[in-house]
């Protein structure tokens, strides 16, 4: 199946690759049009740390899902979350 | 290949999508209570939404023989009003004998808040204390992997909570795992920008097996494709996967989770003997 998907898929791929770059180069030539500095932008930031994530691989999908999310913190009830609420112990809590 | 939308809020739809799905295989589609554009401004507008999704809405499924099922809730974009939302809360017990109602949901985070989590706590408590299936809300893009985590945080504190009436839904590559591997149902919602696509969801029927494992639409009013789940049939059955293996995902699967609510009478177009055959 591995290697039928990897024709099959190729010309998709090559395109989303072609359209990711386009669509770097229009933004591009836009903001340097309007003087806008895209390395100040923390989007634009993340986003060629996000291509460079891409390039390097393994489980690209994944780190580049982690790279746009907010950190999470396990102790985030003890640091300002909500307190739980009801009574304790309800319903078997 | 007949199938069922497990999350898609047919309110927003006009009624030539019910045609539509039916004449793709849909045999039934749950609706969980959400967000409908704008902030309800009391109870009773909640009541009528209740209302809505428990009378009218399985009478226009049933006219192309689709079966309709709901989840109430207060969803979290309104719970920031605590105070409205717990008088939502209290007003949920009067719909819970609706024939087609599956359970409490979508509760969930939306920004994460102190709020939100209250609100979610006391939903989830309410599930506990009517025996309910649960059906859960995780955030969007950078919100997504934090909500979700704290979902299950607070979950964890319900150790008399069945793992297997519960579906974490919306999930994506980063919190699809610790959803699964903590006992839960894992949805998989196929949205043209945001959350996942077909090839995506593929993706991870390959990596993760088809085990507690969802897929659905969340068709709604913004963009968003009512017919994503039969995108997803033809994405499997582009890769070669078999047909028993994409009915699992697509039919018995949500059947077998709704079989876990009480009050679950099976679709029309499937009958008992499925139900039978799907019932773990």
């Amino acid at each position: 199946m591995s290697r039928a998907l990897s024709d099959q898929r190729f010309l998709a791929v090559r395109s989303l690759v072609v359209e990711l770059s386009a669509a770097f180069d229009r933004v591009e030539r836009h903001a340097a049009e309007e003087s806008v500095d895209l390395n100040e932008d923390i989007r634009w930031r993340l986003l060629a740390e996000a291509v460079a994530r891409l390039a390097a691989g393994p489980d690209r999908v994944e780190a580049v899902q982690e790279l746009f999310s907010d950190a999470y913190d396990p102790a985030w009830r003890q640091t300002g979350g909500p307190e739980l609420s009801g009574s304790p112990g309800c319903c078997g809590r | 290949m007949n199938y069922v939308d497990p999350h898609i809020h047919m309110v927003s739809r006009v009624t030539d999508d019910y045609e539509a799905l039916a004449r793709m295989g849909c045999v039934a589609v749950s609706e969980p209570a959400f967000w409908a554009g704008f902030d309800r401004r009391s109870a009773d507008g909640f009541r009528d939404y209740f209302r809505q999704i428990t009378e009218v809405e399985p009478r226009r499924a049933a006219g192309y023989g689709i079966a309709h099922y709901s989840w109430l809730c207060i969803n979290a974009k309104e719970a920031e009003d605590v105070k409205l939302a717990r008088e939502v809360i209290a007003a949920i017990p009067e719909f819970l004998s609706a024939s087609n109602v599956l359970g409490i949901g979508e509760i969930g985070l939306n920004k994460n808040t102190r709020n939100e989590a209250t609100v979610f706590l006391e939903q989830v408590e309410l599930a506990v204390r009517h025996d309910e299936t649960i059906l859960i809300h995780t955030p969007h893009l950078a919100d997504k992997l934090r909500g979700t985590r704290m979902i299950l945080d607070m979950l964890a504190d319900f150790p008399a909570l069945d793992r297997g009436r519960v579906v974490i839904d919306h999930v994506e590559e980063h919190t699809i795992r610790p959803a699964l591997d903590a006992g839960y149902w894992a949805g998989m919602t196929l949205y043209p920008v945001t959350k996942c696509s077909p090839e995506r969801a593929c993706d991870l029927v390959e990596r993760y097996g088809t085990e507690r494992l969802l897929v659905n639409s969340a068709g709604d009013w913004g963009p968003s494709r009512p017919a994503a789940v039969p995108d997803f049939i033809v994405a499997m059955r582009a890769r070669g996967h078999a047909e028993e293996l994409i009915e699992r995902m697509v039919l018995h699967n949500p059947l077998q989770l709704f079989s876990r609510c009480r009050r679950y009478v099976p679709p029309p177009r499937i009958g008992t003997p499925l139900l039978r055959k799907t019932s773990s």
